[in-house]
């Protein structure tokens, strides 16, 4: 793996961060895991294997839906959108993330 | 579940090839995509493609992955098991056809035997709220319950622990529907039944009070299957004739269809007043008292014990009240000190069925489950044995990367498809047995008809047995699969044996013997105590013995007197060949009971026989016919009759409670209550026999004869003709042309 720095995901954090970068615009597969990473500045690694189930994973909730387009190659790809459902889930999560992240913050600060 | 969620998984389950394809397309594009991305970054178009795929962690594996997720996998996992499972049972075909036999002839077994223990006792009455019904009887020491006189029907009505009262009687009678002569189930309703009952009418109206009430016009209500079957259904049935014992009834309406009847294996056909029933004498017009059932419904909120409480205060009060009037002094005494009982009418009312093959029917059900339990028994360890031979399949199996979960789910699959084709097999089984024993129960009792069909408790009954045994077989398979994949079988090239299995199948077969040596110990008591019954001396000969059945001419009693009818009769009936004797009685030896009553010998200061004694009407010859012989005195005379002195016959053990049989001839008996029975003389002492099989181990029963030539009047309702042949059966059809020729009483 290149990058000493690259964290891996912390489990249950990929759907978090899939429903956040759709938040922004339709995207495909690959874009999602690319954008995860420029975001995050190479800090996050997203496992390309785990991408697809949890990407139809959050489709059968119902959290995203996805449409065919044409990726910037000129081929079929398919684009993935956030929900009403999706959008809600996702402020939850954002939520209790927040909330996680604080708490684990006050502990490592107090401690 | 929100649609919003359920409609993206529906779709996925039945466009599954169309996502398959579009997921390929999905990942082809991503790949290339990385690939690019690579190859911007400097790397060869080979190596950048290469690391691609790596990226993505296999395209095969990602692809396994996201099938996973989605919702096709279960049935994907169900089908291809189910393939599967075809697959291998095709592959060993004698296996699994005794599988599936074994198991068959068990469920079968169990099936038929539960649906008659369902039909026989089980099931309700088809009338409305029958768990609010309760008989109203009289009970005896014996603890058997006696019917009623329908005198009680009204002070029965007044306990406010009842809502409405229904009494009735059945009947067994010849009926002439449009010129054909059928024998029929009859029930009598008095005018508040159809009310009582919650039974409706399809067509037409039913009996109401004043339908049964002396004067009123003769109506009749006629079960659904015998509007299909005699009238073919139409609506013109209103208005019809039936001819019965010298009526002729107007069919006013029909019973809906779920009625059949309120005792238990005899179907009604015809409902008729119970005050307009035919009287069965000639010229003796309508009786004033019926001998009834009494329903009655409980008021609501009323349980049974507060309505026997209630019915147990106002004993006596109600048979006070009740009193018939033509009662003779003695029977008066008798009916004022009976009690009063209830019994639950939920199931039908029966007389005899239940007494006679409700404990039996149960121990044959028992019989029936050890034969399941072995059948299990004998297939779990057909289908261990099996598995040691699939060791190696098991093994490549595994080695291939199959689950133990997998193993097992297609061990389950084998075993449950072997069940569910045995129980299928097995409910065809049951259906052919049931048709079996029911029609040889149609052969025993006249208008005997029972339906042993597929009800929600008989359908519980199979499901529960199914899915016990399934059960079972998947527990056994998941087990067992645990030791098969701990089974290197590759490595040791299916050679080796799954330790400890060979102890379980020790334990398997131990079971099996312990089982059937239980079974065979138990078939053969049950043999020998047949053999025991065969050998049983019952004082009778009944080799070459026939009975056949008079019933009267529906349109009634025209010929007049029985008596030189039936002397006529008999005598063309003994001088046609092949008979070697012939003879007439009022019941079927063996088949049917005579009354009991106690009797008295007038002559010792009237010393009553300490047990009652079996009372029946036998024409002369009948004693020759049956094989009994003369002990003292004479048979009876064919010109005797009603202006001689009336005479009996006893059996040789009634005769010993009196003294020396030959010292009794002309002496006289008193004959229970009944007003033509209290002084008849002695004629004849005759051996002892066993004529009613009630009490089979009753030895010496008290037998009276009456003489039937001096008391035609009671058996002219359809007495019954004994033959004795000379060779091995009787010309029925020459039989029928005398009684045809001769026309019918």
């Amino acid at each position: 793996m290149a990058g000493q720095s690259r964290l891996d995901l912390l489990q249950g954090t990929l759907d978090l961060l899939i429903l956040r970068t759709l938040q922004t615009a339709p995207m495909h597969g690959w874009a999602i895991s690319e954008r995860i990473q420029q975001i995050s500045e190479k800090v996050l690694q997203v496992n390309q294997g785990s991408l697809y189930p949890a990407l139809h994973r959050l489709e059968q909730q119902g959290w995203i839906k996805a449409e065919w387009g044409i990726s910037e190659l000129g081929r079929r790809a398919r684009f993935y959108q956030l929900t009403g459902a999706g959008r809600k889930q996702l402020e939850l999560e954002s939520d209790n993330w927040a909330r996680l992240a604080g708490a684990i913050g006050r502990v490592l600060e107090m401690a | 579940m929100r649609w919003s969620r359920i409609l993206p998984r529906l779709r996925s389950l039945f466009s599954r090839r169309k996502a398959e394809a579009d997921f390929d397309d999905e990942i082809e594009s991503h790949v290339e995509l990385q690939a690019r991305k690579h190859i911007a970054a400097g790397l060869s178009e080979e190596e950048a493609w290469r690391r691609a795929r790596i990226d993505l962690g296999g395209v095969q594996q990602t692809r396994e992955s996201v099938r996973d997720v989605n919702r096709w996998r279960l049935f994907d996992a169900f089908a291809r098991n189910l393939r599967q499972a075809l697959r291998t049972l095709r592959k060993s075909p004698i296996f699994t056809l005794v599988a599936v036999v074994i198991l068959a002839v068990g469920i079968g077994a169990n099936l038929a035997v539960f649906s008659l223990v369902d039909s026989l006792l089980f099931r309700p009455l088809p009338v409305d709220r029958p768990e609010e019904l309760v008989r109203v009887s009289t009970i005896d020491k014996q603890g058997r319950l006696g019917n009623l006189p329908s005198t009680i029907a009204d002070p029965v009505q007044r306990i406010s622990a009842f809502h409405g009262v229904c009494t009735f009687n059945t009947s067994y009678e010849g009926a002439d529907i449009n010129g054909a002569v059928e024998s029929i189930g009859i029930t009598g309703f008095d005018g508040n039944c159809f009310e009582t009952l919650g039974l409706r009418v399809q067509l037409g109206r039913a009996i109401t009070p004043a339908d049964d009430s002396p004067g009123a016009e003769a109506t009749a209500v006629v079960s659904s299957s015998l509007w299909h079957s005699a009238f073919g259904g139409r609506a013109d049935v209103l208005g019809k004739r039936i001819k019965m014992a010298g009526v002729a009834l107007t069919v006013i309406g029909v019973a809906e269809e779920r009625f059949d009847g309120l005792l238990v294996g005899f179907p009604t056909g015809i409902i008729l007043p119970l005050h307009q029933e035919p009287g069965p004498l000639p010229g003796s017009g309508k009786q004033a008292v019926y001998f009834v059932n009494v329903l009655a419904r409980l008021a609501p909120g009323v349980t049974q014990n507060q309505a026997l409480a209630a019915l147990a205060t106002q004993n006596d009060a109600l048979l006070k009240e009740s009193l018939p009037s033509t009662y003779t002094q003695n029977r008066q005494r008798v009916y004022l000190a009976s009690k009063l009982t209830l019994t639950s009418a939920k199931n039908g009312i029966d007389y005899m069925l239940r007494n006679r093959f409700g404990k039996p029917l149960y121990a044959v059900l028992g019989i029936c489950a050890s034969i399941l339990l072995i059948a299990c028994v004998n297939l779990a360890n057909l289908l261990l044995a099996r598995s040691l031979r699939r060791q190696k399949e098991i093994g490549m199996r595994m080695a291939l990367g199959a689950k133990r979960a997998h193993v097992a789910g297609m061990l389950v699959f084998e075993s449950s498809i072997l069940v569910l084709a045995g129980a299928g097999l097995g409910v065809l089984i049951a259906g052919w047995l049931d048709d079996l024993v029911l029609a040889q129960g149609s052969g025993m009792f006249g208008n005997f008809q029972m339906k042993a069909g597929f009800d929600s408790r008989v359908a519980a009954f199979l499901i529960g047995a199914v899915a016990l045994i399934a059960g079972a077989f998947a527990v056994a398979a998941a087990w067992q699969s645990g030791r098969l994949c701990n089974f290197d079988g590759i490595r040791d090239g299916g050679r080796g044996v799954v330790r400890g299995s060979g102890r379980v199948q020790k334990i398997l077969i131990a079971c099996q013997i312990a089982l059937t040596l239980a079974l065979v110990a138990g078939g053969s008591l049950f043999n020998s105590s047949l053999r025991g019954l065969y050998q049983i001396d019952l004082g009778l000969n009944t080799e070459r013995l026939w009975d056949v059945m008079l019933s009267t001419r529906p349109e009634g009693y025209n010929n007049a007197s029985p008596g030189p009818y039936y002397r006529d009769l008999l005598h063309q009936i003994e001088t046609s060949p092949g008979v070697a004797s012939a003879t007439l009685a009022n019941i079927v030896p063996l088949y049917m009971s005579a009354v009991q009553s106690p009797i008295a010998h007038i002559e010792n200061v009237e010393a009553v026989a300490e047990r009652r004694s079996h009372v029946l009407l036998a024409a002369d010859g009948y004693f020759q016919t049956l094989g009994l012989h003369m002990i003292a005195g004479e048979d009876f005379r064919r010109d005797d009759s009603d202006s001689r002195e009336a005479s009996a016959i006893i059996s040789e053990s009634l005769a010993a409670q009196f003294g020396d049989p030959a010292a009794l001839i002309g002496h006289h008996i008193r004959v229970g209550s009944d007003q033509k029975y209290q002084r008849l003389k002695i004629v004849g002492v005759v051996s002892n026999a066993e004529l009613d099989l009630v009490h089979p181990l009753e030895t010496k029963p008290y037998n009276v004869y009456v003489n039937l030539w001096q008391h035609t009047e009671l058996a002219a309702g359809g007495p019954v003709l004994l033959v004795k042949t000379k060779g091995g059966t009787l010309d029925i059809a020459a039989v029928r042309r005398i009684v045809d020729s001769k026309g019918r009483l």
